[in-house]
């Protein structure tokens, strides 16, 4: 009976303890668990931020040592032990052939080079010891975890797009803004400046991108636009058509052109001088003009009055006044006779000589257009961003650099952009005698209002005015569409078309007076950083200032700290 | 037969008394053991959420640029706020009925309540050219802290000197305990390692949470502290703010 009492007793005791050790021990093991869930959260975090930082690393040429020391200092920063990090290339040995050896699930996400587009990727596996502390009283000291993350950074599509005008050549010797230059000599001898400049500092933005993965185009433009290199790999051969871009020669009319036409704004055509009724022929049509027919002979210039040799009918002569300017310009049909070719013996008249020299630059076309205008800045945009839709990777961040060094003063026609209209022969320098934008160029001061030629207003941006002429619709307007089109994502107009997710960096270079080039520039970086032209980050910043995307060198030495800036900035985009 | 029964039940029934008053003085102490594991267990849970919502913060922010300046408002994705959309990733989710403020809402956080009264976020960012710091953003503090963003005049006072909330410098029961943040210039450049790419950016998130215990066990309130302070941090490049390489004019 005795027995039977304590040993009931006895029993709870028994029962209380041994549940206390099993309670215990789940205790403890929980714990362990959850401690063990914190080292590896902790690690996580880690090795995903060091596969960041190594990433980071691919802008350059992938470096393995460099990546690893950039994963290290992560660890080190977040307290974690970094002494087995491990990081990997598909790729290391840089012999285009897919790395033996690899993890089997890095392996199988790697792609089989050279077959397959290579990708920047790059595999961190680390490992730390959790600590245990109710199992270390069992002997059990630590458990080791390890993690891995894999990133890819994106390759880049990058579209280089210079100005080639001939005042690209502005610092050379021998240039003057008021006389006529031929850049022939510095081209040849790769001296024209500031262009070199240029091409030194877009050789620098070519050389910080990753040989093999990354890919690149160059654009060139002045009176058109032209493809240089079309957007491949082959970043050697990219460099190379570098040197070979020269700067253009402009038809020097605005130096060569009869002074009594240069003396009235709006008294020639600026996109072809030849042509002075806006029709794109050399054949002008005078009674509809002038009310009367210039007094030329039919057919031998030698027998035309001697008033009209300096190409002005006064009105001393009997020519009509229908602007005011005492007298309008004539010139022959069957002639080039628009300008006085001073290296023939600027004479202030007309000679079958100045007719031949014109001829040479002519190469045989009748209807040549004599333009001194050379900034199609709406061409360079245009070319250049179908560089990026045709030639662009799926997946891969689309940049496009922009240098000019003055304002839109020409636009594409119908020849170079079909969705112009073939009537309109002189693109968006469309106008009349002596109305804008026949002044000396076709330059639009007015950055606004916008206007939109749109087919359908519905489609205009919002605050344009729609128009179905041009003027209003300049080359400005144009060059600010051809923008809209490329890189423009957000818009308050839904019906508004969309362009392509495309970063935009703009270089005005030199401090060229014409009000609307900064402006135009700072658009093109506005839309060109987030695709909405209404977040402007220059909005409250002083004029001639880099802000933004925007870079502001009134010198070209300052291209070359702009192109590196650049460089660092072409955010690689992380894609996990 | 009926006497040993009986005998039985004799022996049985003080048994049974004696058995009730020990399960009632061993049941408090199996109940506190088993009920401080299971508010433990939500200890970690909550100290992995805030360790893995620093790091999407951190994460969220490692891509953009820390120089845009939106609004304070976290529902409106397109006018990026670098400092207080990178916070919004604390903040719960769209519609939640525990957002404490309409503007900080939208975020990841389905199981936290932030209370903006006593939690906190901070976010440094760190410039480093030639290895040594060159920069911090923002500025005049060097750091940025949810705490000093004043929603009642929708005002963001971490841009200006002066006395703040800092709501991160002081622990949950209102004390101050800490002179800044666990990533100050000091830290960050003392843990830069030599061989690692001279030129580089890092933002640094900080998150300070104040943990309701969820059971509230007498005797466990009496030793731990009612709320505690949970705090974890993620670092992370930031290639926005890498250094230029010159000063463009």
């Amino acid at each position: 009976m005795n027995y039977s009492r304590s040993s009931s007793k006895g029993q709870i005791l028994v029962i209380f303890v041994v549940t206390l050790m099993v309670l215990l021990l789940f205790v403890g093991l929980a714990l362990d668990a959850g401690s063990v869930y914190v080292t590896y959260g902790s690690l996580k975090r880690a090795v995903d931020s060091a596969a960041l930082a190594a990433i980071n690393e691919f802008k350059r040429d992938p470096d393995l040592p460099s990546m690893t020391a950039a994963a290290e200092e992560v660890f080190n920063l977040m307290n974690v032990d970094f002494a087995n990090i491990e990081v990997l290339l598909c790729d290391a040995d840089k012999d285009n052939i897919r790395d033996t050896g690899l993890p089997p699930i890095f392996y199988a996400r790697c792609p089989n080079t050279p077959t397959e587009a290579p990708r920047k990727l790059v595999w961190v596996e680390a490992q730390q010891k959790a600590p245990l502390y109710f199992l270390s009283l069992m002997g059990f000291e630590s458990i080791n975890l390890h993690t891995n993350s894999i990133s890819e950074a994106a390759p880049l599509d990058v579209v280089i797009v210079l100005d080639t005008s001939e005042s690209m050549a502005s610092g050379t010797p021998g240039y003057s803004a008021n006389a006529a230059f031929n850049p022939s000599g510095c081209n040849g001898s790769n001296t024209c400046q500031p262009m070199v400049d240029a091409k030194e500092a877009a050789k620098a933005l070519i050389d910080t991108l990753a040989d093999g993965y990354d890919q690149v185009s160059v654009v060139t433009y002045d009176k058109t636009a032209r493809v240089e290199f079309l957007l491949g790999t082959d970043l050697l051969s990219a460099k190379i058509a570098i040197d070979l871009i020269n700067v253009h020669d402009d038809v020097p009319v605005v130096f060569n052109v009869w002074s009594k036409w240069w003396a009235h704004p709006g008294v020639y055509n600026p996109v072809n001088s030849e042509d002075l009724d806006g029709d794109g022929e050399d054949q002008d049509d005078f009674p509809a003009m002038y009310g009367m027919d210039c007094p030329f002979h039919p057919s031998n210039p030698a027998l035309d009055p001697e008033h009209l040799s300096d190409r002005w009918w006064d009105v001393a002569d009997g020519g009509p006044d229908p602007y005011g300017w005492g007298g309008v310009p004539c010139d022959r049909d069957d002639r080039f006779d628009s300008m006085d070719w001073d290296w023939n013996g600027y004479d202030g008249k007309w000679t079958q000589e100045d007719h031949d020299t014109a001829a040479l630059w002519a190469g045989g076309d009748p209807d040549y257009k004599f333009t001194g205008l050379s900034t199609c800045i709406g061409c360079g945009v245009r070319v250049g961003a179908n560089q990026l839709r045709n030639g662009g990777r799926f997946g891969s961040v689309w940049v496009m650099v922009f240098l000019s060094d003055g304002a839109a003063n020409l636009s594409d026609t119908h020849d170079t952009n079909i969705d112009i209209p073939a009537a309109m022969v002189n693109g968006f320098c469309g106008g009349t005698m002596g109305q804008p934008f026949w002044t000396t160029s076709c330059f639009d001061d007015n950055f606004t209002p916008r206007f939109c030629i749109d087919s359908n207003s519905n489609t205009c941006p919002p605050l344009s005015t729609h128009t179905t002429v041009s003027p209003p619709y300049s080359v400005l307007d144009y060059a600010r569409d051809m923008v809209d089109e490329a890189a423009l994502t957000r818009s308050a107009n839904p019906n508004e078309p969309r362009g392509n997710e495309l970063a935009i960096y703009t270089i005005r270079l030199g401090s060229m007076s014409v009000g609307s080039a900064e402006p135009f520039l700072r658009y093109m970086a506005a839309v060109g950083d987030d695709g909405d032209r209404t977040t402007d980050p220059c909005a409250s910043v002083a004029a001639n200032t880099s802000c933004g995307q925007y870079y502001n060198a009134p010198t070209s030495d300052r291209l070359l700290p702009i192109f590196e800036d650049i460089a660092s900035r072409i955010y690689t985009r992380l894609t996990q | 037969m009926y006497r040993l029964l009986r005998r039985i039940i004799r022996i049985k029934k003080p048994s049974r008394g004696q058995s009730f008053v020990e399960l009632a003085l061993v049941l408090p102490v199996l109940l506190l053991l088993l009920l401080g594991l299971v508010e433990v267990a939500f200890f970690i849970s909550r100290y992995l959420d805030v360790l893995d919502l620093s790091r999407e913060a951190a994460r969220f922010a490692s891509v953009r640029d820390p120089f845009s300046t939106g609004d304070l408002d976290c529902s409106t994705t397109d006018n990026l706020n670098f400092f207080y959309d990178t916070s919004c990733m604390m903040s719960p989710s769209s519609g939640s009925a525990t957002c404490p403020n309409l503007q900080y809402c939208n975020g990841f956080n389905h199981y936290l309540s932030m209370n903006l009264n006593t939690d906190d976020v901070v976010i440094s960012v760190f410039t480093i050219s030639g290895n040594v710091i060159s920069d911090q953003l923002p500025q005049p503090n060097n750091y940025w802290a949810l705490s000093n963003v004043d929603f009642a005049s929708n005002s963001d006072l971490n841009f200006t000197a002066g006395p703040l909330p800092d709501n991160f410098k002081k622990n949950c029961e209102g004390n101050i305990v800490r002179a800044g943040p666990h990533f100050t210039a000091a830290q960050v450049q003392s843990l830069l390692l030599t061989d690692a790419p001279l030129n580089k950016g890092y933002v640094a998130v900080e998150v300070y949470y104040c943990h309701e215990q969820v059971l509230g066990i007498p005797i466990v309130t009496d030793l731990i502290p009612n709320p505690i302070q949970i705090r974890a941090f993620t670092i992370m490049p930031l290639p926005a703010a890498q250094p230029t390489p010159t000063q463009i004019p």
